[in-house]
């Protein structure tokens, strides 16, 4: 039953690892926007969709 | 070019399609190991099959709309569709890939070998190629427009060619082969396996949605270096 | 009609060239019987082994010579300066990508006449009598390589690592006709082969007309700026 387990273990740790790198992503993206400097860029859509990144 | 935005309804919903997801594969994957009764004939190994459809299922799906943000894009040159396209396209190469490993893992102590050419195997596999030379040109590419234009048409020409990969393998294999018997499954596998490909569903619209705002937020940001 | 004289302008130009600068072609045939060769020595003298993989292995010959010669389908352009050079004067974009698609097809049908005899010596393929339907087997692959190929080609030129990503890019793609056609001519030539030809014929056509109208139709996108 090795492959059974092996299986199972193999996609739970694929998919946690990968949410996990997008989160961070996410957290990063984040920190570093409310870090930067304002500049033209930064328009009231992209604020508060800045805001939802940060869950 | 103007600022891409998200629609602000996904702002909210994002937090109870990630609880969903994440509660779903869970409450699946604990039915397939260990509620639903194992196959007569296969035994336990058998139970891969709820993370191995659904897993194929998503390799498909999101291939598919990488296909239709694809179209959409060269129509409208909206960034936000290929950003779309782009997140989709990381998924789906995930679950491409493990689609072919759980197919090998539930292969081998079935039919004793770790590869068959089985035509749904041959063609996911062909499809992961595509998958890698599709995100292979975006990493490749110079600026975002080329980027997203090239990478449109590389999603285009790819997808349109699955079915027909499909369709000539499976001709391939009848020359060689009899039609292996779709395995007959009982009510409560049925569900189980409807539960999983939903749970995996879910999933994949979190990290798509995940995606994308991370796209948003990093574009933002390289604006922001644009302009100084 | 404007767009064919556009389209016989280009391919003039490019026969041009080969003909003048006369070393490609030669070396591209040499190069497809080597790799036929060199299947030959890699599986060794079993007769009967090779006439059953024969039509196989000359679809592999064909195919990576093919690569070698997409690789330069716009050359020529590049030297002079780029395919934006070609988009200056006015007229239909799409011509160019017609003109290039026949160049590339004309080069390989030519590799393919000689190769072919090259293949039925080595590998002891009987082609007697079935030289028509197999040359037209032959020329249904071949032009479903050359439409993705062509296209392919213009795509990877600008990018980064472009002499792996043709390949990479055109591989998979390719894969329903690599099976067609080896299928379709083992079972011509093959008395021991499997299959019937038709559908295999069907399925070469079909993946043709579809591919040789995307690719053209969306070929001006690659074009852009």
């Amino acid at each position: 039953m090795g492959y059974l387990w092996a299986g199972y273990a193999l996609t739970w740790v694929a998919m946690a690892w990968f949410a996990w790198r997008l989160e961070s992503r996410a957290r990063d993206a984040a920190r570093r926007l409310k870090k930067s400097p304002r500049g033209e860029a930064d328009t009231p859509a992209v604020r508060s969709e800045n805001e939802s990144v940060r869950t | 070019m103007t600022e891409p935005t998200a629609s602000p309804r996904l702002k909210g919903w994002h937090r109870l399609l990630a609880f969903l997801a994440v509660a779903t594969t869970v409450v699946g994957s604990l039915i397939g190991l260990f509620v639903v009764p194992p196959d007569a004939l296969q035994g336990n190994v058998q139970r891969l099959m709820y993370l191995h459809v659904p897993a194929a299922w998503l390799a498909f799906l999101a291939f598919f709309v990488v296909f239709v943000m694809a179209v959409l894009y060269l129509i409208q040159r909206d960034p936000r569709w290929d950003m779309i396209a782009a997140g989709s396209a990381e998924i789906g190469v995930l679950f491409t890939a493990l689609t072919l490993i759980l197919g090998s893992l539930w292969g081998k102590p079935i039919w004793g070998v770790w590869w068959t050419w089985d035509p749904r195997l041959t063609t996911t596999a062909i499809l992961l190629v595509i998958y890698v030379g599709y995100l292979a040109v975006r990493s490749f590419a110079g600026d975002p427009d080329r980027r997203a234009r090239w990478s449109a048409v590389v999603g285009i020409v790819g997808f349109a060619d699955v079915p027909i990969v499909y369709l000539s393998v499976t001709w391939w294999r009848s020359l060689h082969q009899p039609p292996s018997s779709p395995m007959s499954m009982a009510p409560s596998m049925l569900w189980t396996l409807l539960l999983n490909v939903v749970a995996f569903t879910l999933l994949y619209g979190y990290l798509l949605v995940r995606k994308y705002q991370v796209a948003v937020a990093e574009r933002a940001l390289e604006d922001r270096e644009a302009m100084r | 009609m404007e767009v064919w004289l556009r389209t016989w302008a280009i391919l003039w130009k490019d026969i041009l060239i080969e003909v003048r600068t006369k070393g490609t072609f030669t070396a591209m045939a040499f190069f497809a019987a080597l790799i036929l060769f060199i299947f030959s020595f890699a599986i060794g003298p079993d007769f009967d082994l090779l006439r059953r993989i024969a039509a196989g292995l000359l679809w592999v010959g064909i195919t990576f010579t093919g690569l070698l010669a997409l690789a330069r389908t716009y050359h020529s352009e590049e030297l002079a300066g780029g395919l934006e050079a070609l988009l200056l004067y006015p007229g239909e974009p799409r011509a160019i990508f017609l003109g290039k698609l026949v160049g590339n097809l004309a080069v390989l049908l030519l590799v393919e006449v000689i190769l072919y005899p090259v293949a039925a010596v080595l590998f002891h393929m009987d082609l007697t009598g079935k030289v028509l339907p197999v040359a037209g087997i032959a020329f249904l692959g071949t032009l479903g390589f050359s439409v993705i190929g062509t296209f392919y080609a213009a795509l990877t030129l600008h990018l980064r690592a472009r002499e792996v990503m043709l390949p990479l890019l055109v591989l998979p793609l390719l894969v329903p006709v690599l099976l067609g056609a080896v299928s379709a001519t083992a079972a011509l030539v093959d008395p021991a082969a499997a299959g019937g030809v038709g559908g295999w014929v069907r399925l070469l056509i079909a993946f043709d007309v579809l591919y040789f109208v995307v690719c053209t139709w969306t070929f001006p996108v690659l074009l852009e700026r």
